[in-house]
C-alpha cells in the first residue's frame, strides 16, 4: 500500500471522524461551507477548554509539563518504530526530517539561535502532522509486510481492536488501560470505527497512529 | 517489540480487579509510576521508555529502582548532559573563518572553472601571473634549477601562465589532485626584490610562496578542511565535559582541569595553519601546551596536559573563539557558571554630557554600572589573544614592550597593532598616554585587575568554586532543566541543601541529577510533592 492510498482516505476520515452535525456558529452565514473542529479551523475554540500557557510557581510547585524537544523526538521515534524515522527528500537526497528541518522546528544551532523555541506553535504542529503521516505510513506498511509471528509496530492484532488500542496507548502515551476498562481508548475506538466503516482496516490504523502521535499525551510530558 | 509483549500487557490487565477502592488506588499508582518513568526517560535518556520498561511498571505497580540507576549510568545521560552544556556554552564555532583568501584554495569547478586548484586571493594571482588568471590546463614545466616556466598570454602581454602539478593533499593522503604550480610551491621562505625574507607559512605575499608541502598551509572549503577543524574545536570542548561526567570526576574540573584531548585536525591546524589567520583570526602555535605531530586525517583523540594559563573549558578554542572578546568570555562565564549577568541600573546622562568622553569604562557615566564588575572579570583572559587564539605568556608578551611604545608602532609592527596599546590608539593623552606600549589588558588596570590578568581564567574559576557559587549555580541550572522551571524563592533552602550535598559528594554531577529526579517535586510533578 503506497502513501497515496493511505493519505486519501485519511482526509475522508478527518471529516467523518467528527460530529456530522456541526454546532451553531460554525457554519458561514451563506451556508456555503461546513467547518469542522480540526487543528486549523477557527471553529469551536471553546471545545479546547481552558489552558494556562505559562503556569506560575504559585499555581504549581512541582515539575512543569513541557513539550518534547526536537532532539527527544529525533531519538524517540526510532525507538518506538524499530528504527523508522521521519524522512524527507531534499537536495542532498533523503534525510531525517528532524535534521533537515531542525532550525525550522525551533532547534538552536548556537550560531543564529542560541535557545530552543519549544512553543507548540502552528508551524511546529504542521510539521508534526507531516512527521506523523510519514512515520505512520512507514510503520503500517512494515506491519502489512511483516511475516506471521514477526514483531508488529502498530497493528498488533487486527482481530482485537481494543487490545491493540490498549497496547498503543501504553506504547506511545505511557498510559495503562486495564482490560476491563475502555477509559482512554473510547475516542480512539470511535476514530477507528469511523474510518474502518468506509476503508480497509490498515487505513483505520494509519489514522489512529497519526492521531496518537500528534496528541498532547505524546508531545508533552 | 514483540507480540509477546502485547500478550504480557493484556495478561497484566486481566490480573487485577478486586475491590473497587483497591483497583482505584492501584490504577493511580500505576498511572503515576508510568508518568514518572516517562519523565525520567525523556529527561535522562532523551527518549521515551520502551514498552518492556512500561510493562514492568504495570507488573510491579512501581518503577524498579534499577531502571533509574541504569538511566543515570547510561551513555544516553551523557548525551543529555551534552545538550545541557550546549545550551550553557553555545558550543558551535562552525561559522569561523580560519584564514584569509591568501591561504584559501578554490577547486577546479564551480562558478569559475579552472584546470586545477588555485588560491582565491587576487593578490596571489597578480603576483604569480601578472593579472587575474589561473594556470593553463597542462602539466607544469620547470627549468634546470627547478623554477616554474610560464607561457605568455596571447591576449594580455602582462599575464604569464604556468601549468599544474599533481599534489598529495594533507586532507586526503594517498590521493592526488591537480594544483596550479605557483600555488603549490613548497618553499619555506622567499626573498623579495628588496632583499626582505618572507616566511611563506604565515605571509600570503610573495611570488615564490605557495601552499607548502602537501598544501599544508592552505584551506580547501570544497574539501571541508575548515569545517573539519572547527568541528574538532566543538567536539574537543564537549567531549571534555562528557568525560568528566561519564567518569564521575569532580564537576569542578570543567573550569579547573588541566588535561584535554586533541585530535589530528586540531593538532595539524595548530602546528601548520594557525599562523595563517592574519587579521582574520590572530592565532599561533603558542598554546601553553605541547602540540603533537599528528596527521590531519587522524581522527583519534590523544590526552595531554596543559600549562598554567589553562583552566578547563575556559581556555579551549571552542570557548575562546566562540566568545572572542575578553568581556564576552567573562560574560559567558558569569551566565554559565555563576548564574549571574551584568546589568546596569545606572541612568544614562544625555549624549551631550561630557562624561561620555571618559575613556576608562569603569569611570564613564552609563557604562561604569556594569564595567566596574566586567573589567576585572574580563582581565582574567587578558593573556589570551582576543578574536583569536594565542596564549600570551609573559616571556613572549611582556606587559610592557618598548618596541610598541615607539611612534607609529601600530602601523609598522602587526603584533603591536593587535595586542599592544600604541600611540594611534590614544584618544586622550592625559589619561591614556602612560599606557602606550602596554599589553592591551593592562590599559586602565589597577592592582586588582593586574593580579587578575596574571591569575588567568583559573583565578576566576577557583574563586567561583571556593565561594560555593559554582556549586549553587550548577544545582540551579540542573534543577531548571529537569523541573522545566527555575527554583522559586521558597525553594532556596532546597537548592542550598542540594548544593551542599553536591559539594560534599565531590561535585559528582550524576549524583546531583539523581538527587533532583528523586525529589517529590519531580516525582509527583504537578502535585508538587503535596
Amino acid at each position: 500500500m503506497n502513501r497515496r492510498i493511505l493519505m486519501t482516505p485519511l482526509f475522508v476520515f478527518a471529516v467523518a471522524a467528527c460530529d456530522a452535525t456541526p454546532p451553531a456558529g460554525t457554519v458561514p452565514p451563506d451556508g456555503s461551507e461546513t467547518l469542522y473542529p480540526d487543528s486549523w479551523a477557527h471553529a469551536m475554540p471553546e471545545d479546547r477548554g481552558e489552558a494556562t500557557i505559562t503556569p506560575t510557581p504559585a499555581e504549581a510547585e512541582g515539575r512543569f509539563a513541557r513539550r518534547m524537544s526536537v532532539d527527544q523526538l529525533r531519538r524517540s521515534i526510532p525507538v518506538l518504530f524499530d528504527g523508522i524515522t521521519w524522512t524527507v527528500n531534499s537536495r542532498n537526497g533523503a534525510q531525517s526530517g528532524f535534521d533537515a528541518l531542525s532550525r525550522t522546528l525551533g532547534e538552536a544551532d548556537y550560531i543564529q539561535a542560541t535557545s530552543h523555541n519549544e512553543e507548540p506553535s502552528p508551524l511546529f504542529a504542521k510539521f508534526m502532522e507531516d512527521m506523523a503521516a510519514d512515520v505512520c505510513n512507514q510503520a503500517v506498511r512494515a506491519d502489512l509486510e511483516a511475516a506471521p509471528g514477526d514483531p508488529r509496530l502498530i497493528i498488533m492484532d487486527d482481530a482485537d481492536v481494543d487490545g491493540t488500542l490498549r497496547f498503543l496507548r501504553l506504547k506511545l502515551h505511557g498510559l495503562y488501560v486495564p482490560s476491563d476498562s475502555t477509559d482512554g481508548i473510547d475516542d480512539l475506538r470511535a476514530l477507528y470505527d469511523d474510518v474502518a466503516s468506509t476503508q480497509e482496516p490498515p487505513v483505520a490504523w494509519f489514522a489512529v497512529c497519526i492521531a496518537m502521535l500528534t496528541a498532547p499525551e505524546f508531545m508533552a510530558y | 517489540m514483540s507480540k509477546h509483549t502485547l500478550t504480557l500487557v493484556v495478561a497484566l490487565s486481566l490480573v487485577a480487579s478486586p475491590a473497587a477502592a483497591e483497583v482505584c488506588d492501584e490504577a493511580t499508582a500505576i498511572a503515576e509510576s508510568l508518568s514518572y518513568l516517562r519523565r525520567l526517560s525523556l529527561d535522562l535518556r532523551g527518549r521515551v521508555p520502551t514498552l518492556e520498561e512500561q510493562a514492568s511498571v504495570v507488573t510491579n505497580g512501581a518503577i524498579d529502582p534499577s531502571i533509574v540507576e541504569a538511566m543515570v549510568e547510561s551513555e544516553d545521560l551523557i548525551h543529555q548532559v551534552r545538550r545541557h552544556h550546549l545550551d550553557m556554552l553555545w558550543t558551535n564555532v562552525n561559522d569561523l573563518r580560519l584564514t584569509n583568501q591568501a591561504f584559501q584554495l578554490s577547486p577546479p569547478q564551480g562558478r569559475n572553472p579552472a584546470p586545477a586548484y588555485f588560491l582565491q586571493a587576487q593578490l596571489r594571482r597578480n603576483q604569480y601571473r601578472g593579472g587575474p588568471a589561473v594556470c593553463l590546463d597542462e602539466p607544469a614545466r620547470f627549468d634546470r634549477d627547478g623554477a616554474i616556466l610560464t607561457t605568455p598570454d596571447p591576449q594580455n602581454a602582462n599575464i604569464r601562465r604556468e601549468g599544474w602539478v599533481e599534489v598529495e593533499p594533507y586532507w586526503a593522503p594517498g590521493t592526488t589532485i591537480r594544483v596550479c604550480a605557483f600555488d603549490a610551491q613548497t618553499a619555506e621562505t622567499w626573498t623579495d626584490d628588496r632583499g626582505n625574507e618572507i616566511d611563506c607559512a604565515s605571509n600570503g605575499r610573495g611570488a615564490g610562496c605557495g601552499c607548502g608541502p602537501n598544501l599544508r598551509w592552505c584551506q580547501s572549503g570544497f574539501d571541508g578542511t575548515t569545517r573539519t577543524i572547527t568541528t574538532s574545536m566543538n567536539e574537543q570542548l564537549l567531549r571534555y565535559m562528557d568525560a568528566i561526567v561519564r567518569e564521575d570526576r569532580p564537576y569542578t574540573d570543567v573550569v579547573l582541569g588541566k588535561d584535554f584531548e586533541i585530535d589530528g585536525p586540531l593538532a595539524f591546524w595548530l602546528a601548520h595553519q594557525s599562523q595563517t589567520g592574519g587579521n582574520v583570526l590572530p592565532a599561533a602555535p603558542l598554546q601553553d601546551h605541547a602540540i603533537p605531530d599528528r596527521a590531519f586525517s587522524d581522527a583519534t583523540w590523544q590526552t595531554l596536559e596543559r600549562g598554567d594559563q589553562h583552566a578547563g573549558v575556559l581556555s579551549m578554542p571552542g570557548y575562546l573563539l566562540k566568545f572572542g572578546s575578553n568581556r564576552g568570555r567573562a560574560n559567558r562565564f558569569y551566565e554559565a557558571f555563576l548564574c549571574q549577568h551584568f546589568e546596569s541600573n545606572e541612568p544614562i546622562p544625555p549624549a551631550t554630557d561630557d562624561c561620555h568622553k571618559e575613556p576608562d569604562l569603569t569611570k564613564r557615566c552609563g557604562c561604569k554600572g556594569c564595567h566596574l564588575a566586567v573589567e576585572p572579570a574580563a582581565a582574567h583572559w587578558g593573556r589570551w589573544a582576543e578574536a583569536g587564539l594565542i596564549a600570551m605568556t609573559d616571556d613572549r608578551f611582556p606587559a610592557y614592550l618598548e618596541q610598541c611604545a615607539q611612534p607609529g608602532a601600530g602601523r609598522r609592527f602587526p603584533a603591536c597593532r593587535l595586542f599592544y596599546f600604541t600611540d594611534s590608539d590614544v584618544t586622550d593623552p592625559e589619561s591614556e598616554g602612560e599606557y602606550v606600549g602596554m599589553l592591551r589588558a593592562y590599559v586602565f588596570a589597577d592592582d586588582t585587575r593586574a593580579a587578575n590578568i596574571e591569575a588567568g581564567p583559573l583565578g576566576i574559576a577557583s574563586s567561583a568554586v571556593e565561594s560555593g557559587v559554582f556549586a549553587s549555580c550548577t544545582v540551579q541550572k540542573m534543577w531548571t532543566r529537569l523541573m522545566s522551571r527555575e527554583p522559586s524563592a521558597a525553594e532556596a533552602e532546597a537548592i542550598a541543601t542540594l548544593a551542599s550535598d553536591f559539594e560534599a559528594n565531590g561535585y559528582r554531577l550524576k549524583s546531583l541529577i539523581q538527587s533532583i529526579v528523586e525529589r517529590p517535586e519531580y516525582v509527583e510533578a504537578a502535585r508538587g510533592g503535596e
